[in-house]
């Protein structure tokens, strides 16, 4: 056995402590569920931002469980788009092609804006269409 | 100059994805994500710049940090964005060539070209430390700044004077903000700074068309605002007082706060704690190193990586020896003029 | 040059170089003074017992406790609070540490076997807030009183400052309130350099005269033969 094999390696496991960063975060989410069921207002939370842990992660992922819609995008990468089991709570996951996670978004909404047809693009689309039916 | 907008629409980007890259972009610059719209918005309407980059007194990490990774990223397609007319290590051209390129650019997009500055400036013996094409650092750059919509220094060097400007600084380092004065410039520190902070500077810049907001030391305080210590994961470690003692001990294995082991974290503003390296895989501390504190000035001469913090420069035990004997040299001459007052007061008695 | 970078350079070196050469020339400057002869016959052939008044005098007669409680009570609460904090916390330790080790050559673990403690920060904070307090308290006493505020000049205010402000700015730079940290880091130690130019120069230098004085007054009475 090398040297370098005998050195004793010890996973750390600060990384994956629950900080309890995540019940804050969760009253977040009620409030703009709420401003968004009262007022229409969508919001969104920027998961990257906040100092949250491996283990925050999974408290969280486990306290919003999923829902009835999941969706893939494919635009210059995937994109994972899954309800929680709160209804108008979205988590929406942007890669880019290498697969990095580029964006990771908590959306209050009815619908995230990134499964939506752009009218633009409908509008390209309308014109190869037209080109296709062409005899 | 064409919008970027209509670049990114050319290069067969789907308004869709635009989308969904105006969301990335808006979390890259730290921004709320509630902006994206917003930032679509200006970003479509923006004009492709062009940019300048030059590379003085460095050691190449910087651009090795901004352009690690090889497949297209979205943080790769800010360079995509920009027309980049002029980078020693990136460019193909090289000579009068390359030269002849840089000062069309220059012309051209007279007073808005933006300009990247990697590596400190040498100023002793008139600059001579440093040159190309016969023309000095100093020269070059503020001939260049003259024309610039704004100056970005990007890594310690170029922001504070970084290696070369260390203890005894033979050649006169200067830092880039030292010499222009005349040009809004935005320090990009760090040893070397982390690549999406480097493009998230860039890219407020080519969507709003002005230099963010700025702390006491022209850092963009999106990424700059905060300690590595403000959010370091090992913080509930340091509050509890579990502290490694040496590397590779129990309490280095287990993850515990570096702070005895020369951590500068709380006197360090960056984005490593958060943002991290490398796609966010790690920084020096969750690997079980203190922070250097790279992205303060002057960072290579406030004493040893490996004392704590607290320790301060109180001198050597020489100088305490020389200041113990002095003060006995003091103190045994206030005796002895204490002693002939006893001695004349006795007289008297 | 930022404050911060000042006063973790040439403001500690000064500080610390004063401080030293202060310090030995007041008490060298005292200790080497001639004694007064005392020509009549010594009651006691052990005089140096007398030294037990060191720890004698650490608590009042009950006689005296009418007019002294509050103060002794203070001073203790005051110099309990501000020894843990100064000496049981560990970025304060490895300052010490490290002079020690430069100055001596060994550290303390070498030496006994077991590292010097300390205490998690949050303990050291509440040791802070309660000499901070009692500070406070006697600043209060001392102006309120006729007595004392008559009695009272330079010297017993400043020195009064010099202390207050390292416990003040230590405890603002802990809880990160009032200033980016390193301007507050800067501040505390800034205080703690005029705390130590200021020391050899006026009251504070009981640190050391006051076991002195105790000493020499227990030794001439033990000699007399009055009771201690």
């Amino acid at each position: 056995m090398n040297a370098i094999d005998r050195i004793g390696v010890k996973v750390i496991a600060a990384a994956d402590i629950p900080t309890g960063n995540v019940k804050p975060l969760l009253f977040e989410l009620a409030g703009m569920l709420e401003a968004w069921l009262s007022k229409g207002e969508p919001a969104s939370i920027d998961l990257r931002s906040l100092p949250l842990t491996r283990g925050d992660y999974t408290e969280l992922e486990a306290a919003l469980g999923s829902g009835a819609v999941s969706a893939s995008v494919e635009a210059i990468g995937a994109s994972e788009v899954r309800e929680t089991r709160y209804p108008g709570v979205w988590r929406v996951m942007h890669r880019n092609e290498a697969g990095e996670v580029v964006a990771d978004l908590l959306e209050v909404c009815g619908l995230p804006e990134i499964l939506r047809a752009p009218a633009e693009d409908a509008a390209d689309g309308l014109i190869r269409l037209k080109e296709a039916l062409q005899p | 100059m064409t919008t970027l907008g209509d670049s990114l629409l050319a290069s067969g980007v789907s308004r869709r994805a635009f989308l969904k890259f105006c969301t990335a972009l808006t979390s890259l610059m730290a921004l709320p994500p509630g902006m994206a719209p917003a930032v679509a918005q200006a970003l479509a309407r923006a004009k492709r710049p062009s940019v300048i980059w030059l590379s003085f007194q460095e050691c190449t990490g910087c651009t090795e940090s901004l352009t690690r990774s090889t497949s297209p990223t979205l943080e790769n397609l800010i360079l995509d964005l920009v027309s980049l007319d002029y980078h020693h290590t990136l460019q193909a051209a090289s000579g009068f060539a390359a030269e002849a390129a840089r000062e069309h650019a220059m012309k051209e997009f007279d007073g808005k070209y933006l300009l990247l500055v990697d590596g400190s400036i040498p100023t002793s013996d008139g600059g001579i430390y440093g040159t190309w094409g016969g023309e000095s650092f100093v020269d070059i750059l503020q001939q260049s700044a003259k024309g610039a919509a704004a100056v970005v220094a990007i890594g310690s060097c170029a922001s504070f004077g970084g290696l070369p400007k260390a203890n005894p600084n033979p050649t006169g380092a200067r830092p880039v903000s030292d010499l222009v004065k005349d040009k809004p410039v935005i320090n990009v520190p760090g040893c070397p700074p982390i690549a999406v902070v480097m493009t998230g500077v860039l890219a407020h810049y080519l969507t709003f068309g002005r230099i963010p907001e700025l702390d006491a030391q022209g850092r963009p305080l999106a990424f700059y605002g905060e300690t590595i210590h403000d959010r370091c994961y090992r913080r509930p470690f340091y509050d509890q007082g579990k502290f490694a003692k040496t590397f590779d001990d129990e309490g280095a294995r287990s993850g515990w706060c570096l702070y005895e082991l020369g951590c500068k974290g709380p006197i360090t503003h960056n984005a490593c704690a958060t943002v991290k390296w490398n796609a966010g895989t790690s920084f020096p501390i969750q690997s079980g190193h203190g922070c250097l504190g790279c992205s303060e000035p002057d960072f290579w001469d406030k004493g040893s990586f490996y004392k704590a913090l607290s320790t301060a420069e109180w001198g050597d035990a020489k100088t305490l020896g020389v200041a113990a004997a002095v003060g006995v040299a003091a103190g045994a001459a206030a005796a002895y003029l204490g002693r002939r007052r006893q001695d004349r007061i006795g007289k008297e008695d | 040059m930022d404050l911060l970078t000042f006063a973790r350079g040439p403001g500690m070196h000064w500080a610390t170089t004063v401080f030293v050469i202060g310090v030995l020339w007041r008490l060298l400057g005292m200790l080497l003074l001639r004694g007064r002869k005392d020509l009549s016959e010594p009651r006691s052939t052990a005089a140096w017992k007398g030294l037990r008044l060191i720890g004698l005098r650490s608590w009042p007669r009950k006689e005296f406790l009418g007019g002294t409680a509050f103060g002794e009570i203070m001073g203790y609460t005051f110099h309990i609070g501000f020894l843990v904090a100064l000496f049981f916390y560990l970025p304060h330790i490895l300052f010490f540490e490290d002079i020690a080790k430069s100055v001596i050559g060994v550290n303390f673990k070498r030496v006994f076997g077991f590292a010097w403690p300390y205490l998690p920060g949050g303990a050291i904070y509440f040791f802070s807030a309660v000499s901070l307090a009692a500070l406070i308290a006697v600043l209060v006493h001392r102006i309120a009183s006729p007595v004392k505020r008559m009695l009272s000049n330079f010297d017993d205010y400043f020195s009064w400052f010099v202390t207050i402000a390292p416990i003040a700015t230590g405890m603002l730079a802990y809880s990160h309130y009032g200033a980016p940290y390193p301007t507050l880091l800067g501040l505390h130690l800034v205080s703690v350099e005029l705390l130590m130019l200021w020391f050899p120069f006026g009251k504070l230098m009981h640190a050391f005269t006051m076991f002195l004085a105790r000493g020499v007054q227990g030794v001439d009475f033990e000699r007399k033969g009055a009771s201690l």
